[in-house]
C-alpha cells in the first residue's frame, strides 16, 4: 500500500464536523491531510468544493480559526494547509508571523493552487511549498522542481477543475514524471474510485482525494458524516 | 528560499504577474508566443486595421460638446467610442483577440461579461470569423442588462448564467477561467479588460490604445496643442488604459474615475484603486477590494461594467507612481451626468462613461481648459435600469 492523502475543507458543513472527521481520519491509514482554507473566489475548484468554500465562509471560518483548530487536535498524520494566495499574503499579522505559527504547529507545507512554479520566487513565503505539475507542464519546468525544497509534488491528473470523474488519461505521463522528479509524487483531481487508486499507486507514490469526500459531506446529515467518510476511505483503500 | 525564476517583463513595476493554476501556464506561454509573432506580422495589423475601419467604424469622431463646454466654462471634447459597431470601445479588443485566436487555430472562444458590452463584442467577432462562442455572465448582470443578453443569443453565442458568489463580473471571470482550464486545447479566452494574468493586460491595452492615438492626433489638429486633461472611467480599466497609454509621456493630466456607488466611504462601491489593498485576484497582483482576511468583497455600482473588485495592474502601477490621478463618483453623480449629456447634447452615454463625465463638474481649475472625456459606450443598454431608478424618475417623469 502507498500513500493516501485526504482533502478536507475546514468548516464544511461546520467546524464541529471538521474536527470529528479529522479524528476519524486518524484511525485510518491516512498519510496526510490537506486542510482547505475557504476563499471567496476559488478558480481552480469545481462546483462541489466551491459550495464547501462558500458555506465555510458563511460559517465564519478564517485562517486564524483554522490555526487555532490545528493547535488543539492531536493526530499522527501530516498536515498541509491548502489556500489561495491572497488569504495567506493578507494574513492580518503578516505572512512572516503566519509562517512562524505554521512552523510551530508542525504543518508540513503549503499548497497554493494559484501559485505556479514561475511565480514562486516573486512571493515572500519562507515555508515549504508544494509544486504542481500538470499533464501539459514542460519537461524543463519539471526538472527545475528537483532543485527546490518541497515535501511532495502534486500532479494534477486532468485538464479541469477539482471534481469527480471516471477516466484517468495521463498515467503514462505520471509515470514519466515519477522518473524525472526526485520527490514524492502524489496525484489528485478527479480520483473517486478504488480502481483509480490502484492504477495511480502503480506509477506514483500516493493519491489525493478531495471532491469524493466533500460529496459525502454534502449528502449525509452532520451526525453521519464521520462514519460515512470512514466507510468511503476504506472502500477506496480496498485494493 | 530561491526557486530559480527571475521577475521579468511580466510585471508593471511590482504589479501584474501570472498567479494562476500551473495547468494554465502552458496556455499563457502559447498566447505570449502567438502575440509576439503577430506583433511583427504586418499582415495581421493590416487586417485588424481594415476591420476597425470598415467593420467597426474607426476612426471615431472627437466632438466638441458646445453646450456642455458653455455650462462648465471649458473646452470639453468627447471621444465618441459610443459610435462604434456594438456601441462601445470593447469591439477594438474583441476583434483583435478573436483574430489572434483564429491565427492560433482555435475553434472556440469564450469570454466573461459584466455590462454585456464585451460579451456582445466577442459574440460579434466570433460570428464574423465563424467561431463557436460561449459568454459567461453573472445572473444579476443578466437581469440588469437584458437587451445585451438577447443580442448575444441573436449573434449565435451561448450565454451561460453564473449564479455563484456575487453573481456579477468577478464570478463570470472565475467561471470563464474554469472553462478555459478544462478546454485549453480548443478554446481561446478573450478577456475583456486589462485584467487577468500576463500577457492579457498588455494585449488588451495594445488593442485599445488606438483610442488614445486617434485622440492625440485629433486634438492636435483642432487645438494645436495637447489637452490639459484626459478623463476616462475605470472598472477593470480597458478604455482608460487605451486612452491614457499614448499620453503617458506627455504633459497631460490623466484622471481615471472609479465607481463610487453609494459613496466611497460606505461599504457599497467599486473603487478598487481608492479603497482597495494590494492583493491577488484573477491571476494578477493589483489593488483589490477585500476584507481583513483577504476575502474578495462584493462590490456595488449602478453600472454593471464598473462593478468589479479588482483593477488592471498597470493602473495600480500608474497610481503608485503618481502618473494618473484616480477619483470616484457616486451612482447619483453618474446618473446626473447621464441625464445632463442626454439633455444638453442629445447623446445618451453608457452609465460607465457617465462616471467620467460626472467628474468634469468636480474639476476645480477647469475654466478655460481643454478637457477630453472618453465616451466609452452608448447608453441604450442602460435605459431600463436608469428609468427605473427613483432618482431619475423624480426628475424626468
Amino acid at each position: 500500500m502507498k500513500d493516501f492523502v485526504a482533502y478536507i475543507p475546514v468548516g464544511y458543513p461546520d467546524m464541529e464536523v471538521t474536527v470529528r472527521v479529522l479524528k476519524v481520519l486518524d484511525t485510518l491509514p491516512v498519510k496526510a491531510v490537506e486542510l482547505g482554507i475557504p476563499f471567496s473566489d476559488p478558480i481552480a475548484d469545481g462546483p462541489v468544493i466551491q459550495t464547501a468554500h462558500a458555506i465555510a465562509l458563511k460559517n465564519g471560518v478564517t485562517l486564524e480559526r483554522v490555526l487555532n483548530m490545528i493547535s488543539k487536535i492531536k493526530v499522527r498524520y501530516g498536515i498541509y494547509v491548502m489556500s489561495y494566495l491572497n488569504v495567506l499574503l493578507r494574513f492580518p499579522s503578516g505572512v512572516n508571523e503566519l509562517v512562524r505559527r505554521l512552523h510551530n504547529l508542525g504543518v508540513q507545507g503549503l499548497i497554493i493552487p494559484d501559485l505556479p512554479l514561475k511565480e514562486m520566487d516573486n512571493v515572500q513565503i519562507d515555508f515549504p511549498l508544494v509544486p504542481f505539475v500538470a499533464p501539459n507542464t514542460k519537461d524543463e519546468e519539471i526538472r527545475r522542481i528537483n532543485e527546490m525544497e518541497a515535501p511532495f509534488v502534486y500532479y494534477i491528473s486532468r485538464f479541469g477543475v477539482t471534481g469527480t470523474r471516471w477516466d484517468l488519461p495521463f498515467l503514462d505521463h505520471i509515470e514519466k514524471v515519477k522518473k524525472t522528479v526526485n520527490k514524492l509524487l502524489y496525484v489528485g483531481f478527479g480520483i473517486s474510485r478504488p480502481e483509480q487508486v490502484k492504477a495511480v499507486w502503480k506509477v506514483a507514490d500516493g493519491v489525493i482525494v478531495g471532491s469524493a469526500l466533500v460529496k459525502i459531506m454534502e449528502k449525509f446529515p452532520a451526525s453521519e458524516i464521520p462514519s460515512q467518510i470512514e466507510k468511503a476511505i476504506e472502500e477506496l483503500l480496498e485494493v | 528560499m530561491r526557486r530559480g525564476y527571475e521577475k521579468m517583463e511580466r510585471y508593471f513595476g511590482d504589479y501584474g504577474g501570472q498567479f494562476v493554476p500551473e495547468i494554465l501556464m502552458p496556455a499563457l506561454n502559447e498566447l505570449e508566443e502567438a502575440y509576439d509573432r503577430v506583433v511583427k506580422d504586418e499582415s495581421f495589423w493590416k487586417e485588424y486595421r481594415s476591420l476597425l475601419e470598415n467593420y467597426a467604424g474607426r476612426p471615431t469622431p472627437l466632438y466638441l460638446a458646445k453646450q456642455l463646454s458653455e455650462k462648465y466654462e471649458a473646452r470639453i471634447y468627447l471621444k465618441r467610442e459610443d459610435l462604434l459597431h456594438t456601441g462601445a470601445h470593447k469591439i477594438n479588443n474583441a476583434i483583435g483577440q478573436v483574430l489572434l485566436a483564429k491565427c492560433m487555430g482555435k475553434k472556440r472562444v469564450i469570454a466573461e461579461t459584466g455590462a454585456g458590452q464585451h460579451g456582445v463584442a466577442t459574440a460579434t467577432a466570433a460570428a464574423l470569423f465563424g467561431l463557436e462562442c460561449a459568454i459567461y455572465m453573472g445572473s444579476e448582470d443578466m437581469e440588469r442588462q437584458r437587451p445585451n443578453v438577447e443580442r448575444m443569443a441573436l449573434l449565435g453565442a451561448k450565454v451561460v448564467p453564473v449564479g455563484t458568489g456575487s453573481k456579477t463580473l468577478k464570478d463570470a471571470i472565475n467561471e470563464a477561467m474554469r472553462d478555459w482550464i478544462t478546454n485549453l486545447q480548443t478554446t481561446y479566452y478573450v478577456i475583456g479588460s486589462v485584467v487577468g494574468p500576463y500577457p492579457y493586460p498588455v494585449i488588451v491595452r495594445n488593442f485599445q490604445k488606438v483610442i488614445g492615438e486617434e485622440t492625440k492626433a485629433q486634438v492636435l489638429e483642432v487645438e494645436g496643442n495637447l489637452p490639459d486633461y484626459v478623463l476616462a472611467c475605470v472598472g477593470g480599466g480597458s478604455n482608460a488604459a487605451g486612452m491614457f497609454y499614448p499620453f503617458i509621456d506627455e504633459n497631460v493630466k490623466l484622471i481615471g474615475v472609479e465607481a463610487g456607488g453609494k459613496g466611497p466611504n460606505t461599504d457599497e462601491h467599486a473603487a478598487s484603486l481608492l479603497k482597495g489593498k494590494i492583493g491577488y485576484l484573477h491571476g494578477s497582483k493589483t489593488m483589490v477590494l477585500q476584507d481583513q482576511w483577504g476575502q474578495i468583497k462584493v462590490t456595488h455600482s449602478i453600472s454593471a461594467g464598473l462593478d468589479y473588485p479588482g483593477v488592471g495592474p498597470e493602473h495600480t502601477f500608474w497610481k503608485e507612481t503618481g502618473r494618473v490621478q484616480y477619483e470616484a463618483v457616486t451612482d447619483e453623480e453618474a446618473l446626473e451626468a447621464f441625464l445632463e449629456l442626454s439633455r444638453l447634447e442629445g447623446i445618451v452615454p453608457a452609465l460607465e462613461s457617465a462616471h467620467a463625465l460626472a467628474f468634469v463638474k468636480r474639476l476645480r481649475d477647469r475654466e478655460g481648459k481643454t478637457i477630453v472625456v472618453n465616451l466609452s459606450g452608448r447608453g441604450d443598454k442602460d435605459l431600463e435600469s436608469v428609468l427605473n431608478n427613483p432618482y431619475v424618475r423624480e426628475r424626468i417623469l
